[in-house]
């Protein structure tokens, strides 16, 4: 693992990430399982019903009052954490000025493979890259976040391939953190998103911006799409309100288009620290 | 401002235009800058958007224009200070003159004044001028040279000579009169004097100094050559009971001082005068020459001349070159002997020839002189029809014309072509670190 991510991880430790709601049955883990169970956590007394387990059965209360009442609990699962990267051209901005997007997302996957690892979820990794798309399924060894943390680092982003991609492969059972620029296919994805929410998957949408695409820089240049050679304008500084306005129009359009599917939306601009961004997306926040 | 070699600074100069104007070309294209974002940026006209130049480029230009400049100044030998004329007028002013030194330069740089191109005129004091006015067309040459090795801008020089009415001999005139080939402008260095034509011609002495010349004869003879040669002429001659003071004292006979003469001509019958070797075997050379006149006849030489020095010098020669008169520098005057012997009722001093003998016999002490060079004199010079010599007449072949003197300018030039272009990286380095990220620079 890259030295680079060692104070991060060690802000991160202790952090929690429990599910937002109970997640399906599954092996025993630290989220809350729709699946009631007979642990030792007691939650209620139901009347006993045919086809229950007679082990569940109270005889103390049996012998005290007459009637079979059934010990309830609830049960604890695993939930499996896939962390969606976009590895496309617009992410690899900006270019030899501090992080770029693609460097904070890989930082903020590091940093939520650790958290999500810390608490006993099989976490995997999938990428869209310029060669096409990494994948890395869900595991619970250690090592794991290390692994994670090779593998992105050996990633190049490139080409115009966006989460589409990658997206068929998010199971529904899963939690899936897509850290994107929303830039590429957004329509697309947004249609997959839509499926994996219906089918009970837990989406958290991260959003990188980087402060170079908040405000046009001063002077002439001609503002090339990294993905689209065709698409270029000249900016200039009668038109810098007015790119503000569209690109903050966009963002609104991309965080209610997620908060409407029922998923996390956290916007993260490259310059914010990698821990604090974790947080956020942790607890459903904005950082800048 | 002018330049040594004016192509090199044309050379930079179409170079700085060069580089204004693709400088003004490439602000047309306006970088490119990688931006993801770049659908969110209102479309405009593009092409006026990119005519509009940044404040940093225009600081650019003129770094690259400045170093372009500095650089060709430097090599084409700018100079400041020169005015950019190309006429240097000379003039040229005997040395013995300097105590009207202000008239005489105000009168000489008259006619150079108005030239719109003229620098401030080069005054040599020169000696001699007087003497011979050819000294000043040497003074002149080594001047000329000298500015030219170090003015390369100059172009053309002009040269004026004051001199008096009349030199002790046009000999060094004639002879370096070949060497400025233009027109000399001769300047009067005394009082004009309104003469007549015929005054002019005859005007070999000043009319003011041939006053009146005392003979003094042991025995008057009426059929004395030397007396009837000064009558002829129109001075007193003869009077024994002539006015003292009198400038001229012709004594044929006889020694020792005569009172209050200040010109003493020793001129005895038999042609032999004290202090002369008398020839064993006298010959018949011939001729004499005197003030540029020969006189020739059958004279025959019976004595030689004395050792000649500073105070005894040669005012006629026999025809191979020994003298036949001399002049002794005395403390009221000079004393003039003469080695020639006449017959009695000879005929031979009244003949024009005779003229430059006794010229300058009544001539005052030191002044053999002879009508100094006119203005309209006619001059064998071809080239004497332009008023000003090219400069390149005197520098030297493969000479080469841009090193410069004042080394230090074209020092400070290429500093500050030096400054401008590390300034002009700077800059450029500044703008590039101040460009967005993804501009490709």
């Amino acid at each position: 693992m890259s030295a680079e991510y060692g104070p991060m991880l060690d802000a991160l430790r202790g952090v929690r990430w429990p599910a937002r709601r109970a997640v399906a049955a599954a092996a025993t883990g630290a989220h809350r399982s729709r699946q009631r169970g007979t642990s030792g956590e007691f939650t209620e007394y139901r009347l006993y019903r045919q086809g229950d387990d007679p082990r569940a059965l109270d005889w103390k209360l049996l012998g005290r009052s007459d009637r079979a009442f059934v010990r309830l609990s609830d049960d604890r699962a695993l939930l499996p954490t896939w962390i969606v990267l976009d590895g496309s051209a617009s992410m690899d901005f900006p270019v030899g000025g501090g992080m770029s997007k693609w460097q904070m997302a890989c930082t903020m996957a590091v940093g939520l493979a650790a958290v999500a690892h810390a608490s006993g979820d099989p976490v995997g990794v999938l990428a869209t890259h310029a060669d096409g798309l990494f994948r890395l399924s869900p595991r619970t060894r250690r090592g794991t976040v290390r692994d994670i943390a090779g593998a992105l680092q050996a990633l190049q982003p490139g080409g115009t391939g966006g989460l589409a991609l990658a997206m068929p492969h998010v199971p529904v059972t899963a939690r899936g953190v897509l850290l994107s620029d929303w830039l590429g296919d957004h329509d697309v994805t947004m249609k997959h998103a839509a499926m994996l929410a219906s089918g009970g998957a837990m989406l958290e949408c991260v959003h990188l911006v980087a402060p170079d695409e908040l405000a046009l820089p001063d002077g002439t240049y001609r503002a090339q799409d990294p993905e689209d050679a065709s698409l270029w304008r000249v900016t200039s500084a009668a038109v810098r309100e007015g790119y503000a306005a569209e690109f903050g129009a966009f963002r609104a359009q991309v965080c209610t288009a997620w908060r409407a599917l029922g998923a996390g939306y956290t916007e993260v601009t490259t310059t914010a620290d990698g821990a604090r961004a974790v947080r956020a997306v942790v607890a459903g926040l904005a950082v800048s | 401002m002018n330049f040594a070699i004016p192509w090199i600074a044309g050379a930079a100069m179409a170079a700085a235009v060069a580089v204004t104007v693709l400088h003004l070309l490439s602000v047309r294209q306006p970088r490119v800058m990688r931006l993801p974002t770049a659908r969110f940026i209102p479309a405009r006209d593009a092409r006026a958007v990119a005519r509009q130049a940044r404040p940093s480029d225009r600081r650019v230009l003129l770094l690259r224009v400045l170093a372009l400049l500095g650089v060709g100044g430097a090599l084409a030998g700018m100079r400041c200070g020169v005015t950019g004329s190309a006429l240097s007028p000379i003039i040229v002013i005997d040395a013995s003159r300097r105590a009207d030194s202000v008239a005489l330069i105000a009168q000489a740089t008259a006619p150079v004044a108005d030239r719109a191109k003229a620098i401030a005129p080069t005054v040599l004091w020169v000696q001699g001028v007087m003497q011979d006015p050819g000294v000043a067309i040497v003074a002149a040459i080594g001047e000329a040279s000298r500015q030219v090795r170090a003015r390369p801008s100059l172009t053309a020089l002009s040269l004026t000579v004051v001199l008096p009415a009349h030199v002790r001999s046009r000999e060094g005139w004639d002879a370096w009169r070949g060497q400025w080939p233009a027109r000399i402008h001769l300047v009067s260095s005394e009082p004009r004097v309104a003469f007549t034509a015929g005054e002019r011609d005859s005007a070999t002495v000043p009319p003011e100094r041939m006053s009146s010349v005392r003979m003094v004869v042991g025995e008057w003879r009426g059929t004395d050559a030397v007396e009837a040669a000064f009558a002829l002429r129109g001075v007193l001659a003869g009077r024994l009971s002539a006015p003292q003071g009198t400038e001229v004292v012709v004594r044929r006979t006889g020694r020792g001082p005569i009172v209050g003469s200040a010109v003493l001509v020793e001129w005895p019958r038999d042609g032999v005068p004290a202090g002369w070797r008398t020839v064993s075997i006298p010959d018949t050379v011939g001729a004499v020459s005197a003030a540029g006149v020969a006189l020739v006849a059958p004279l025959v030489r019976t004595a030689l001349p004395p050792v000649l020095s500073d105070s005894v010098q040669a005012i006629a020669w026999w025809s191979d070159g020994v003298a036949a008169a001399i002049e002794r520098t005395s403390a009221l005057g000079c004393v003039r002997e003469v080695a020639l012997s006449i017959d009695e009722g000879s005929d031979l001093l009244l003949s024009p020839a005779a003229d430059g003998l006794l010229r300058v016999l009544r001539a005052p002490c030191g002044d053999r002189r002879v009508p100094a060079p006119r203005n309209e004199d006619s001059t064998p010079v071809r080239a004497a029809a332009t008023a000003t010599v090219d400069a390149e007449y005197f520098r030297v072949a493969n000479e080469s014309v841009g090193v410069l003197r004042d080394s230090w300018f074209t020092t400070a030039l290429l500093m500050l072509a030096l400054v401008a272009l590390l300034a002009e990286a700077v800059l450029r380095r500044d703008v590039i670190r101040g460009a967005p990220n993804g501009v490709d620079v």
